[in-house]
């Protein structure tokens, strides 16, 4: 059962999504030809929020011990197809203030291995989250490219890696300092979210997923991998 | 594949959810689409037409849900398997339908989704049904074993993108048919590429069916840790548990409780209460079985009388009066369920001290009794009301029928011993069904005997008289099948005995499909029957 704190990130989750309804309305009734800037803006704020409340609502959880996984196989073709397509729907704007398609920077994907291996068991909504944030992240940091693939980890298990060519992470978030951000502008949320998302998935025989930082992206760029058993 | 070609059924109680999910599936092409308001208008519209897919809200008012929808239809085979399902959640509903065990949707949304999403998941699931088709026929109110099987090799053989699932399923049918060195070689192959909860907690299952609990219950529980949200994994350890360890058992169910709060689980929860004099528990289990329900759809006699048992037991009788009155208010009125309603008053006024009321009650089960043909449960409420009277001869006259009639049914047999032990009568309960048993082991021994030592006849004689005595124990209708066509084999056609030969292995068929006896009994018909005789379809 939810406590009253649970509930209340949950309404609050639940009004955000009535309001991109509405932001949605308004944009018909002023001018449905010519999407305004500020329109998408808002937008892409609310789908922001929403992202951080899902991750709060998990991270809380987790404190009161009620956070439970639902892992279950996932064909990993369609769980790409529908990251990538949310990840389109959700950047109408980039950070720098220019338009997704006017954007420079492009993102390579290499998912072979979802073609040759069907599936694999893992929560996909949660991880859907904590890749969204990667792929977000690296939109705000890259300056033209981004890599993001799926591969098989040696020794057992997935690696997602996301990695871009910007100019990587801060020392501290490398040092894997908690109050140190994935930005500077961000609280560290969306880190603290993914790190507990993958030490979560676990297998009877007792190992464990992890998230691996490091600065060897694209010409030393920043690289996030989530690595699930 | 074309969503226009298709038929949908969409089920929401809420008229401005209905709307808005219809207009969205209308743009993705689905123009023919039933709606249903409310679980009784679904069934109305399943029993009425086919279906290929149906698009259900999770929430479906008066203390329904979706998940039940789906557990309730299809355990009625009133869904095809070959009916594609899709539930519709907002994020708390999500929860209870991502962890469904037994009966899961075959996909879930999460409010709020686009039109386009909703048309991809869709056309993604009804593919996947149209792909295992060839297995799916095989499979529902009368499993083809065999022909099932075979169409998982066939799949699996070329190799599609449906493997998983196929081999999901082969394990199933594997486990079903206990052919666990099959079935663990099979989970094997797939846990030695990744783990994942189904072939973990398939593999247990298939330890157990080979005899190997203990390494099985290690699994279970390190599955567990892994998985804690899992259901599957806690039904087949409780399951596990409950031979040996009552309470353990009711500890699994409390923890699959927190996972998910289902009337179900609450039963389960409730009857290993009550085995364990719990009874206070068992009440709160039981009380949220029958209260939480408003539609009337989910809740049976055996919960009020569960309900009831849990009060008079903790001496609340004015509780225990009013969940037996409860069962009459709530559920149809038919002769079975005033019998039932007469013997749980019974129990309870003999608890209470009023003899006189509790003969009253006692008398009005039994009439009904002699008069109509009751279930399983009725019988045994009434035999437990005996032994509660003081008629413990009566009651153990009851519990030998059904006994007889059960045999092979395990659930039916426990739930005797339950009988014997709710009176005190433990060893007495033992003994007197192991008695039952072997009687009815001398019963086909003795009837074997006399057909080899040349008097078929004899043999004929007592199986058939045994056959139309018990209509559920299916060794005695096979047994009696066999007989005949024995005869029939030895002394020409006759077309009455082959006749009397099909009706027993039809009765034995609907006892159970899974006899192991069942197909070699079929086979020896269709060898022996003329053309022209009654054809066997099972």
């Amino acid at each position: 059962m939810d406590t009253l704190v649970a509930a209340a990130i949950h309404d609050a989750k639940n009004a955000l999504s009535s309001l991109g309804v509405w932001l949605d309305e308004a944009q018909r009734e002023c001018d449905p030809q010519h999407k305004s800037t500020a329109m998408l803006q808002a937008k892409t704020i609310t789908a922001t929020l929403s992202s951080q409340l899902v991750e709060l609502l998990a991270l809380y959880r987790a404190g009161e011990g009620n956070l439970r996984l639902a892992v279950e196989d996932q064909h990993l073709g369609d769980f790409l197809a529908e990251l990538m397509a949310e990840l389109a729907a959700s950047r109408p704007m980039e950070n720098n203030g220019t338009t997704a398609t006017a954007s420079a920077i492009t993102i390579d994907t290499d998912f072979a291995f979802a073609g040759q291996n069907a599936a694999w068991a893992f929560d996909a909504y949660l991880v859907k989250f904590v890749l969204l944030d990667a792929l977000r992240n690296a939109l705000r940091h890259a300056k033209q490219r981004i890599h993001f693939s799926i591969a098989a980890e040696p020794g057992g298990g997935i690696r997602f890696s996301v990695a871009d060519d910007g100019c990587g992470y801060p020392p501290e978030t490398l040092r894997n300092e908690t109050s140190s951000a994935m930005s500077k502008k961000s609280s560290g949320l969306g880190l603290s979210f993914a790190r507990l998302i993958a030490a979560r998935h676990a297998t009877p025989s007792g190992h464990h997923g992890r998230l691996e930082l490091s600065n060897d992206g694209l010409d030393g760029g920043a690289r996030c991998s989530l690595v699930l058993p | 594949m074309q969503l226009s070609e298709k038929f949908g059924l969409l089920i929401d109680d809420i008229a401005a959810m209905r709307t808005t999910v219809r207009i969205q599936l209308a743009s993705i092409g689905l123009e023919k689409c039933d709606q249903a308001r409310d679980i009784k208008e679904a069934i109305e519209k399943l029993n009425l037409k086919h279906y290929d897919l149906i698009v259900c809200d999770y929430n479906l008012g008066k203390g329904a849900d979706g998940q039940q929808f789906l557990e309730l239809v299809r355990r009625k085979q009133l869904l095809p398997m070959t009916t594609a399902f899709l539930m519709i959640t907002g994020e708390t509903g999500y929860q209870q339908v991502s962890t469904a065990a037994e009966y899961s949707p075959d996909d879930y949304l999460l409010k709020p989704f686009t039109a386009e999403t909703l048309g991809t998941r869709l056309v993604r699931i009804i593919e996947k049904k149209e792909a295992l088709q060839p297995i799916y026929q095989h499979m529902g109110a009368k499993t083809d074993h065999a022909k099932a099987l075979a169409a998982c090799d066939d799949l699996l053989a070329k190799k599609s993108r449906y493997s998983l699932e196929v081999l999901r399923i082969k394990g199933d049918l594997l486990l079903a048919k206990g052919r666990a060195s099959e079935a663990l070689a099979l989970y094997d192959d797939i846990l030695k590429e990744r783990s994942t909860p189904w072939a973990e907690v398939g593999k247990a299952q298939a330890l157990i069916a080979y005899g190997n609990p203990d390494e099985a219950r290690i699994l279970l529980e390190q599955t567990l840790v892994a998985y804690p949200n899992y259901l599957a994994g806690y039904d087949s350890l409780a399951n596990l548990l409950v031979k040996t360890d009552k309470l353990a058992a009711q500890q699994v169910v409390e923890q699959a409780l927190h996972v998910a709060m289902t009337t179900q689980r609450q039963r389960d929860l409730g009857a290993l209460a009550i085995s364990n004099k719990d009874f206070s528990r068992a009440e709160e289990a039981y009380r949220y079985a029958v209260d939480r329900d408003r539609t009337g759809f989910f809740k049976s006699a055996d919960d009020y009388a569960a309900l009831a048992r849990s009060c008079f037991e903790q001496d609340k009788i004015p509780e225990a009066l009013n969940a037996a009155k409860d069962m009459a208010q709530h559920l149809p009125r038919t002769p079975e369920l005033a019998a039932r309603q007469a013997a749980v008053e019974c129990q309870v006024h003999i608890r209470a001290g009023d003899e006189k009321a509790a003969k009253a009650a006692l008398a009005k089960a039994q009439a009904a009794q002699k008069s109509s043909k009751l279930d399983v449960n009725t019988m045994l409420e009434i035999a437990q009301a005996c032994f509660a009277a003081g008629e413990p001869d009566e009651a153990k006259k009851i519990i030998q029928d059904v006994a007889e009639d059960h045999q092979e049914n395990e659930l039916v047999i426990e739930a005797a011993r339950g009988v014997f032990e709710a009176a005190g009568l433990d060893e007495e309960g033992a003994e007197f069904l192991d008695n039952t048993r072997k009687n009815m082991i001398r019963l086909n021994n003795d009837a074997v005997a006399l057909a080899k030592s040349g008097e078929l006849d004899k043999a004929i004689t007592m199986l058939v008289e045994a056959a139309d005595r018990l209509p559920n124990n299916a060794q005695v209708a096979i047994n009696a099948a066999q007989a005949l066509l024995m005869r029939v084999q030895q002394q020409g056609v006759d077309m009455t005995q082959l006749g009397q030969a099909h009706r027993y292995i039809t009765q034995a068929y609907r006892a159970n499909p899974a006899h192991p006896k069942l197909e070699g009994a079929v086979a020896y018909y269709r060898k022996i029957a003329p053309p022209g005789a009654r054809q066997l379809e099972v």
